[in-house]
């Protein structure tokens, strides 16, 4: 049987004695706990929470709520229709120009959002490589839902992409090529064979990428702007509301931390079961 | 079908060819390395060989010119050649039922008819009552058999089992491969191995593999008794010397030894002769032996080393199987000056070149 990590992340272990570590590093750990708590402790104790349920529902509030679940499932799924044929592509094919494509596959990680935003407005917006074409059509991407969609894609992407690439390396090729030798095509391969096994690297990868779509702010505000209904999704809407009305930026965060604490334990439990 | 299969592949030092008549198990013996499974994989559309040809019965599957352009090159999926690997390799999101269908459901029968089919194979193996069991709850020995009904639900041309025992225990192994000697008769099918019992027990011809090459091939009842190359008989567990045939029941060693034993009636004195016997058959002694063996050979000991139940007592290339109460009691080590004996009787002679 291939080696399978055991399925113990709900029972405990029995605690290895093993080396022991050293107790210094007690110190700089618990100051890291610190610091990682500290900011939500904070925020907790400002909450108004008398105020809460009209702070969170208010008129603006549901509509960025909205919006911004709906262009992240939206960006969610684009990911899942680009984004798998990629790391397959990545991590079974061999080209030239490969590790090029890798590269650029990994970028968004790494760009500040804002210049994402700002590389997008170059190629979609109506002065950019497609503005024209685009517009011919009669579409204009620019400040408009699509637009938060793609910024919310392009920053996203990149989570589901290295997740599956990571996985479908673990995995290897050997079932594969047992359900070849089974009289599988390749077609057949990938969706009995490969995407099953891959389901729970998939299922993680698709909850980190839409954390990081709803959590998009830089790219959203540069390429799409800040339109009520249309492109202000809800972190947008928290950057405004601290100006005017501290509380509801609050009360706003505390909601993409309550989502943002849900994705973590989603994607705890989607790991894999083989 | 018949097979015929030439394949290289410089990177692995493989260059070999493989001729099996319909309806034939040939057993691939070589140790770990020589090349063995690197035909499996040319036959089962895995590898690209860097030249080759082979044709299953009518069908040419791969034809790879010496300048590495591949003229010919069937797909794994439309070989019909299926592949049975060391490592069961049962899919994990699937059930013992759902993997034997697999094969049947990809060449586009309905689920039911699919099933049907999975369940008759899973009753050829004797594994009829796991076919509800998820994959992962199995046994290796269970597994194996899952696998290896998930391999005959496919109705293969050509079956290719890559060493299927060789992660089973003992007794688990003794099973299946009484299975597998059940399932194979009549196939056409190869057993890649570096047990003698598979080749004995599972094969009709074998072909052993030495470096990437074939050495030596030819139906089991002839190669196994009476191996031709060095390399074979000591794969088979056998002592073997070549010389040349010095009057009709005996040989004279290319060092000098004069060996006595019972000679193929075909032998004649001049010709070049190969004499074998068992390790087993060796005894080992201090003092020169006096009175029935005829066949003595002396020397230091160069090895001792454990091998089942006994010790392996080498001497040059001559190995004898003693019990450890004899090593004791002649408290043999290594270095020392033996003497060792084999009857005539435990010796066969027969001519060098086959036919």
């Amino acid at each position: 049987m291939p080696a399978s990590p055991p399925r113990s992340r709900r029972r405990r272990t029995p605690a290895s004695t093993g080396v022991g570590l050293p107790r210094w590093l007690l110190l700089p750990a618990g100051v890291a706990v610190l610091f990682l708590a500290l900011p939500l402790v904070g925020m907790l104790t400002r909450v108004a929470w008398a105020d809460l349920p009209a702070l969170v529902w208010s008129q603006s509030s549901r509509a960025a709520l909205a919006l911004s679940l709906r262009t992240s499932l939206v960006a969610t799924l684009l990911c899942l229709v680009l984004g798998v044929p990629l790391a397959m592509l990545l991590a079974r094919a061999q080209f030239r120009g490969q590790s090029l494509v890798r590269a650029l596959a990994l970028l968004p990680l790494v760009l500040p959002p804002v210049v994402a935003g700002i590389a997008l407005l170059q190629a979609f917006g109506r002065r950019g490589l497609l503005g024209q074409t685009l517009e011919v059509a009669g579409l204009q991407v620019a400040f408009s839902t699509t637009a938060v969609v793609l910024a919310q894609t392009f920053v996203a992407m990149p989570f589901l992409v290295i997740s599956l690439e990571g996985a479908l390396r673990t995995v290897g090729q050997r079932y594969d090529e047992v359900a070849a030798t089974l009289g599988a095509g390749p077609t057949t391969v990938l969706r009995r064979v490969t995407l099953p096994l891959l389901a729970p690297a998939l299922a993680s990868g698709l909850v980190l990428s839409f954390a990081r779509a709803l959590g998009e702010f830089g790219a959203t505000i540069t390429f799409a702007g800040s339109l009520q209904g249309v492109t202000r999704t809800l972190p947008l809407e928290v950057y405004l509301q601290r100006e005017t009305d501290p509380d509801a930026a609050v009360a706003l965060s505390l909601v993409l931390v309550v989502v943002s604490v849900l994705v973590i334990a989603v994607s705890r439990r989607a790991r894999s079961p083989w | 079908m018949s097979l015929h299969l030439r394949a290289a592949v410089a990177e692995r030092g493989v260059d070999l060819e493989l001729v099996l008549p319909a309806g034939r198990t040939l057993a691939l013996l070589g140790p770990n390395g020589s090349g063995k499974s690197t035909a499996l994989a040319v036959l089962a559309g895995l590898l690209v060989p860097d030249a080759g040809e082979a044709v299953l019965g009518e069908r040419t599957l791969l034809r790879v010119e010496a300048g590495g352009a591949v003229r010919q090159w069937v797909p794994a999926h439309r070989r019909r050649v299926a592949l049975l690997a060391q490592d069961p390799l049962l899919f994990p999101h699937l059930d013992v039922l759902g993997n034997v269908a697999f094969g049947p459901r990809s060449a586009g029968r309905p689920r039911r008819e699919a099933e049907a089919v999975a369940r008759r194979c899973l009753a050829v193996v004797d594994a009829a009552d796991l076919a509800g069991r998820p994959a992962r709850a199995l046994s290796g020995g269970q597994a194996q058999r899952v696998a290896l009904a998930r391999a005959l639900a496919t109705d293969p041309d050509l079956l290719l089992l890559d060493e299927p025992l060789a992660s089973l225990d003992v007794e688990v192994a003794g099973a299946v491969r009484q299975t597998l000697g059940a399932v194979l008769a009549g196939r056409t099918a190869i057993v890649v191995t570096h047990d003698v019992l598979d080749v004995a027990l599972l094969a009709d011809e074998v072909a052993v593999v030495q470096d990437g090459r074939v050495v030596e091939a030819g139906p089991v009842a002839e190669v196994l008794p009476a191996p031709r190359s060095p390399f074979a008989a000591s794969l088979f567990g056998l002592n073997m010397g070549t010389g040349t045939a010095v009057a009709s029941d005996a040989l004279r060693t290319g060092q000098g030894w004069v060996v006595h034993g019972q000679a193929d009636p075909a032998l004649v004195p001049g010709q070049s002769a190969i004499a074998v016997f068992r390790p087993a058959a060796v005894s080992v002694h201090r003092q020169l032996p006096s009175g029935s063996p005829r066949n003595v050979l002396s020397g230091p000991i160069s090895a001792l080393e454990p091998q089942g139940h006994l010790v392996r007592v080498r001497v040059g290339e001559v190995r004898a199987d003693i019990t450890p109460a004899a090593v004791a009691e002649l408290a043999l080590r290594v270095g020392d000056p033996v003497h060792l004996a084999v009857k005539a009787a435990e010796v066969a002679l027969y001519p060098a070149a086959r036919g």
